[in-house]
């Protein structure tokens, strides 16, 4: 084969590579929701956790703080940044404090009868809705009335007034100029995303139109805006990740190139060694694309680091090729122990296909694919590629030397004896525990941003994400379900009622179980009616009566 | 905005006697405000007749208001209902007819808090003060004055559209307060409310004519 039909098949090679590559390019989706990387849920109970992981409001929730200007004009900026945030499709709720209980609780007004304590202990007759109204129209004249009059038309008793006050966090940011202020002076505000909470490519976007809005309110020049929460946590993460994995990626392909340059003292290895592993790049991201349609960006970047064994292929037959041999001999003797190689690495990877986490599945489809393709393109292509030999690599100046010097170094029998014991050594006297099990010291946030985060939740009572609160029942129905006597959730209601001296968490539990409770004994109790009238649930006082 | 109300009350049935400025302008508001500092505690009579969107007739209770000093003030309606409200060490308390007392943070109405540092302000004899929240123009003479208050703070905005003072000679007789959403409330004190209404629905024309009214 004369040089230039090598040229030629090497640049025919090339252009495969970017056609393909350009191909998948266009039709591989990179998505970053962490949950790919997480078992598959095998309970309902897991189901819901991995939810409520991935979209429920306490992971999707972002805390800002604006500070660095006179308390006016944080305030301004707050109910700009509030406003602004309001009209943004990327966010489900804002609010700063300065919000009223007509946006709060418009979700919660149908069902205010349902979840309020009032139909206990009072009929819900003409009588008592008399005496209600007589009292709102003395209300209206009293100091709160601004409060209430936007309520007086839809829900003349106040039940979601009762609720606000019920479920009111005990401790509350304190109101300056009608906005939420924190004890350091900044304000407050708290923002929900639409995006899930792990899904750091989506959470960076929702960010990234948080700051533009900031930015593009007037006066926001001298302030500073702090955020907080699992989004923003997943974002810093990733962003520091993935500068970190640049930075020392540069560094070792300046490295690898270098030291390649120096052992062939060749530009030709350099060139030629690139091709199979991108051919098998491409061929994995082609067959990711074919069978899940999208890879996972964590995927993409272990696979590569897992791919990078298949750089040493070519190196081998680089270092085997020897003067007046050609190369496709050389490949051919040498293959019975690549193709083991290869082989035996597809073996252990094939583990990650069994595991039934989504990530791993294409962590192993991606590898397995990409070595065998790299694997052939360097037992059938390479040769092909390459110039014949002009340098025998066991002529390379000092290298006889330092393989003498190696094996004239003495070796002691006593050594691995010595090694092993220092090893012991070291296990039992080192310092500090054995196991490191805090997880969060893997974390690479740092710990100003936790502990702020820390401070920011609690200055707002925002709730803790480590702790999900499951009510079971008819609880988690009650907003959807249409109640029957029949799907009366009877049995799953535990007798209690909430106690002033518990937890904010558990009073909350105690409280839905105790309506789920009263619900239980309406839809009993309504059972009887419903027979005769209608299917469906009605109030018990219209069934009494 | 009853907060409103009651403080704006307050001010008005305070003013000791308007030190008329001759020619109608901001600084006649400024000299006869300026000159309206007082020493607590004082009380007047007071006579509400509100306005309101939800109500078919309008809604009239009467009672006493009473400046404590400071930041106390407190509201006693006697008729048509028994109800003591009270502000004072950043809260709002009211309790009716002794019944349980419902409490709220000042801090959840900041208007009103705006509005009892104004409070305090005007009759501290800070004009200044007064003016962080709301623009001050005076017109008419001894016979009849009118000082106008109109926020100019969006959050005020939002809330209030007008606070109006009428007086006659060194009395104040009437304060209108018109809120945002077009609801109004006309309140006699002193003299005018030891008159007493002369109807049981008396129309908001009918009394405001009344307090224009230099007889």
């Amino acid at each position: 084969m004369n040089s230039g039909a090598r040229v030629a098949l090497y640049c025919a090679w090339l252009a495969l590579i970017v056609a393909v590559g350009w191909g998948v390019a266009r039709h591989l989706k990179i998505s970053s929701d962490l949950r790919d990387f997480v078992p598959p849920a095998r309970s309902a109970d897991q189901k819901l956790l991995l939810d409520e992981i991935g979209k429920g409001p306490g992971s999707r929730l972002l805390l800002l703080a604006i500070s660095g200007a006179p308390r006016a004009r944080l305030a301004e900026l707050s109910r700009g940044l509030d406003d602004a945030l309001a009209h943004d499709p990327g966010f489900a709720h804002v609010a700063n404090g300065g919000s009223d209980l007509a946006e709060v609780a418009s979700d919660l007004l149908p069902y205010r009868y349902l979840l309020s304590p009032t139909l206990d202990t009072h009929r819900f007759d003409a009588a008592y809705l008399r005496a209600q109204l007589q009292q709102r129209v003395e209300d209206l004249s009293s100091p709160a009335a601004s409060l209430l009059e936007p309520w007086l038309r839809r829900d003349p008793t106040l039940e979601t007034l009762k609720l606000a006050q019920l479920w009111a966090p005990q401790r509350q940011p304190k109101l300056a100029d009608g906005v939420w202020f924190s004890e350091r002076g900044e304000a407050l505000l708290v923002a929900e995303t639409r995006a899930a909470g792990f899904d750091p490519g989506a959470q960076a976007a929702a960010i990234a139109s948080l700051q533009e809005h900031f930015a593009a309110l007037p006066g926001a020049a001298g302030a500073k805006l702090a955020i907080s929460g699992p989004g923003w946590f997943g974002v810093e993460a990733s962003r520091n990740t993935r500068a970190e994995a640049d930075r020392f990626g540069a560094i070792t392909t300046v490295g690898f190139v270098i030291m390649l340059l120096l052992a062939y003292r060749s530009a030709v290895p350099v060139l030629v060694t690139a091709l199979p592993l991108l051919s098998g790049a491409v061929v994995g991201f082609a067959l990711l694309a074919l069978v899940f349609g999208h890879a996972h960006g964590i995927t993409v970047a272990f696979g590569f680091t897992l791919l990078g064994v298949a750089q040493e292929y070519p190196l081998r037959v680089f270092s085997h090729r020897r003067i007046g041999v050609d190369t496709a001999t050389c490949v051919r003797e040498l293959w019975p122990l690549l193709a083991t190689a290869i082989a035996s690495v597809c073996i252990a990877y094939l583990a990650f296909f069994a595991s039934g986490v989504a990530g791993l599945q294409q962590l192993a489809v991606f590898t397995i694919g990409g070595l065998v393709t790299a694997g052939a393109c360097t037992r059938w292509l390479l040769p092909r590629v390459v110039p014949p030999a002009r340098r025998d690599m066991a002529a390379t100046p000092g290298l006889a030397t330092a393989w003498h010097f190696l094996a004239r170094l003495p070796r002691p029998r006593w050594l691995p004896w010595l090694v092993a014991v220092a090893g012991c050594a070291v296990v039992v006297l080192a310092p500090g525990g054995f196991w490191q099990n805090d997880l969060s010291a893997l974390t690479p946030i740092p710990t100003a941003e936790l502990q702020r985060d820390a401070r920011l939740r609690a200055a707002l009572g925002a709730p803790d994400v480590r702790y999900l609160l499951v009510p079971r029942g008819c609880a988690s129905s009650l907003r959807t379900t249409r109640w029957t006597g029949s799907n009366c959730p009877r049995a799953t209601c535990p007798a209690s009622r909430p106690s002033a001296h518990a937890s904010p968490g558990c009073r909350i539990a105690a409280i839905w179980k105790h309506r789920c409770n009263r619900r239980c004994r309406i839809c009993r109790s309504a059972l009887a009616c419903s027979r005769r009238s209608s299917p469906t649930w009605k109030p018990r006082a219209r069934c009494r009566r | 905005m009853r907060v409103w109300h009651s403080v704006a009350v307050l001010i008005v049935s305070l003013l000791p006697g308007a030190a008329m400025a001759a020619t109608p302008t901001q600084t006649m508001a400024e000299s006869l405000l300026a000159a309206l500092a007082k020493t607590p505690p004082v009380s007047t009579p007071f006579v509400q007749v509100s306005y309101r969107g939800v109500l078919a007739r309008p809604l009239i209770v009467s009672g006493t208001l009473q400046w404590l000093g400071g930041d106390r003030m407190q509201r006693d309606i006697d008729k048509p209902f028994n109800e003591t409200a009270r502000i004072g060490d950043g809260e709002l308390s009211v309790q009716r007819g002794g019944g349980e007392v419902h409490r709220m943070p000042l801090a959840r109405a900041p208007q009103a808090g705006a509005m009892l540092a104004g409070f305090r302000a005007l009759l501290g004899g800070d004009v200044a003060a007064l003016q962080q929240d709301f623009t001050l123009t005076a017109d008419g003479g001894t016979a009849h004055w009118v000082i106008t208050l109109t926020p100019h703070t969006e959050s005020l905005k939002r809330q209030l559209a007008s606070i109006v003072i009428d007086g006659r000679d060194n009395e104040p007789r009437c304060l209108t307060v018109s809120d945002a959403n077009g609801d109004s409330s006309i309140t006699l004190v002193g003299a005018m409310a030891e008159q007493g209404l002369r109807s049981a629905a008396p129309l908001e024309s009918a009394l405001a004519a009344r307090c224009r009214n230099p007889k």
